[in-house]
């Protein structure tokens, strides 16, 4: 490895966000698991490397009023130990438990995951169909996005250089509420997802005030919600025919690109209803599609 | 630029003068001799540079040494496959991986050894799905796993049996 950079590891978010602001090119390191990769690949030539593994506030999780609040730099091992993220919250949990493998969860955060931001990556379906937000902390204050407003692209966001990513927000969840989160890989061991999916219902037992999110990822360059498709399955009862209409819909909206080293976009295609249909039976239970 | 960094290596106070952003891994084969610790892939996809870090708050947990800036290692304990034993003593995962004839060339075993204390330590009694879980990102070339399933649920055994014999 080539090491011509500084590095600095502060001890608290106020010094980091100074550091930050002072240098333009300053390269965040959390868990390490996607930067020092990129490093060593050449990918990545920071002048700073600013290390916030020291700055404690942001690793945990806790309950206020509206939100469960995610410190950025909490790891996915501790996201599936988390006893606030069960239940309704279960899938991002989930998602955290089966991505990469259990040397690299100790180690990879939340907030890597995001700003990475992979087409597959294991957080983002779960965290769009959660109607999760990102806290964005700087020198001159803090802002708020949308999950889905943030996320532009693989390796793109809306962050700035001075800015860091301090919390993941998840609102709170009155209602009855349930999801799941899927993916396909090419080998049972580890790999990164072929293509995955998220499903949030709300009020699942009342067809008239039910919601439904969906997203996938892989399909399109930033994590894909079939709006149309939302609504269509939201009010209505699901047969075969809805789900075939649902289908036809997302496949004229998405282009999966035909490069990808995982899966062919024929294959991401078939794998659409296939996540469908067993995710709102997971939800739902048994629904008549045949 | 170089940095002093402290940490504890199998129990015993270690000081380097690297580059904050060195490897883990680099530092343990190349500044401090220790190439019990593999140098597989490079890139957190083979496990063979496995060892367990301890934080201050006495969480013990395996990782990839070859993913971990030294910077991030300061005040930290860790332990490579060096430190299991107790001198002559093997620990018990060690025997049982002898016993049950599950290493060929060996290069993969360190780090599946340190996996599988690390996944004791934190569940004494797994399943045979949290064991080939918890051992999914550790790479053998040569024994196509079966004899390592069976040395860890030898090891389980043994480790069971000190711990209760310890009680009495
Ligand atoms: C072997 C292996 C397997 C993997 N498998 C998977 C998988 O199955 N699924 C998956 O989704 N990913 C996988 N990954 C990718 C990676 O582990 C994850 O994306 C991880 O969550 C990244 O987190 P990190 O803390 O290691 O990030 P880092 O490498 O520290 O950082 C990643 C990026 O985010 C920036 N960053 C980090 N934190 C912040 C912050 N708080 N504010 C602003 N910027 C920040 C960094 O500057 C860098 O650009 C794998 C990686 C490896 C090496
Ligand atoms: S050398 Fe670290 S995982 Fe392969
Ligand atoms: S014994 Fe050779 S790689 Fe496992």
């Amino acid at each position: 490895m080539f090491l011509p950079f500084d590095y600095q590891s502060p001890k608290s978010l106020k010094e980091c966000l100074k550091l930050i602001s002072e240098n333009e090119n300053a390269h965040i390191l959390a868990g390490g698991t996607d930067l020092i990769v990129n490093i060593r690949s050449g990918k990545i030539i920071p002048q700073l490397v600013v290390d916030i593994k020291n700055i404690s506030e942001l690793s945990d999780i806790k309950k206020t009023d509206n939100y469960i609040e995610i410190g950025s730099l909490t790891t996915m091992n501790q996201i599936t130990k988390s006893s606030l993220l069960k239940g309704a919250y279960y899938l991002l949990s989930y998602a955290a438990s089966i991505m990469g493998c259990y040397e690299i969860r100790n180690r990879a955060t939340i907030g890597g995951n995001i700003i990475n931001a992979s087409p597959g990556a294991e957080t983002l379906n779960p965290l769009v169909v959660l109607s999760a937000k990102v806290v964005l902390e700087s020198t001159s204050g803090q802002r708020i996005l949308s999950i889905e407003e943030f996320v532009c692209g693989p390796n793109k966001t809306e962050i700035k250089k001075n800015e860091l990513l301090t919390k993941i927000l998840i609102p709170i969840v009155n209602e009855e509420a349930d999801g799941v989160y899927m993916r396909r890989q090419r080998v049972k061991g580890m790999d990164l997802a072929s293509v995955n999916c998220a499903i949030f219902i709300t009020n699942k037992s009342d067809i008239k005030k039910r919601k439904i999110k969906i997203s996938f990822g892989t399909v399109t360059p930033k994590p894909y919600r079939p709006i149309k498709v939302e609504q269509l399955l939201e009010n209505n009862k699901i047969t075969k025919n809805l789900i075939l209409e649902s289908v036809k819909i997302i496949n004229s909206e998405i282009n999966p690109r035909t490069t990808s080293l995982r899966a062919s976009p024929e294959y991401k295609k078939f794998m659409i209803e296939y996540f469908l249909v067993e995710g709102l039976k997971k939800i739902l239970g048994e629904i008549n599609v045949n | 630029m170089k940095k002093k960094i402290t940490f504890y290596l199998n129990n015993e106070k270690v000081v380097v003068k690297c580059h904050p952003l060195k490897t883990l891994l680099k530092v343990l084969r190349e500044d401090l001799n220790h190439t019990e610790v593999k140098n597989g892939c490079e890139q957190g996809e083979c496990g063979a540079c496995t060892v367990i870090i301890e934080d201050e708050d006495k969480k013990s947990f395996a990782t990839n040494s070859c993913l971990v800036a030294i910077g991030q290692v300061e005040g930290k304990k860790i332990v490579t496959i060096k430190g299991l034993n107790k001198e002559k003593e093997l620990h018990p995962i060690q025997k049982s991986f002898i016993d049950e004839g599950a290493v060929q060339c060996g290069f993969c075993t360190p780090g599946l050894i340190l996996v599988t204390k690390s996944l004791l330590d934190n569940n004494p009694n797994p399943t045979d799905e949290e064991i080939k879980y918890a051992i999914s990102g550790n790479l053998c070339r040569c024994t196509g796993y079966i004899k390592i399933f069976a040395a860890i649920k030898k090891a389980i055994k043994l480790v069971k049996k000190i711990r209760n014999s310890k009680k009495i």
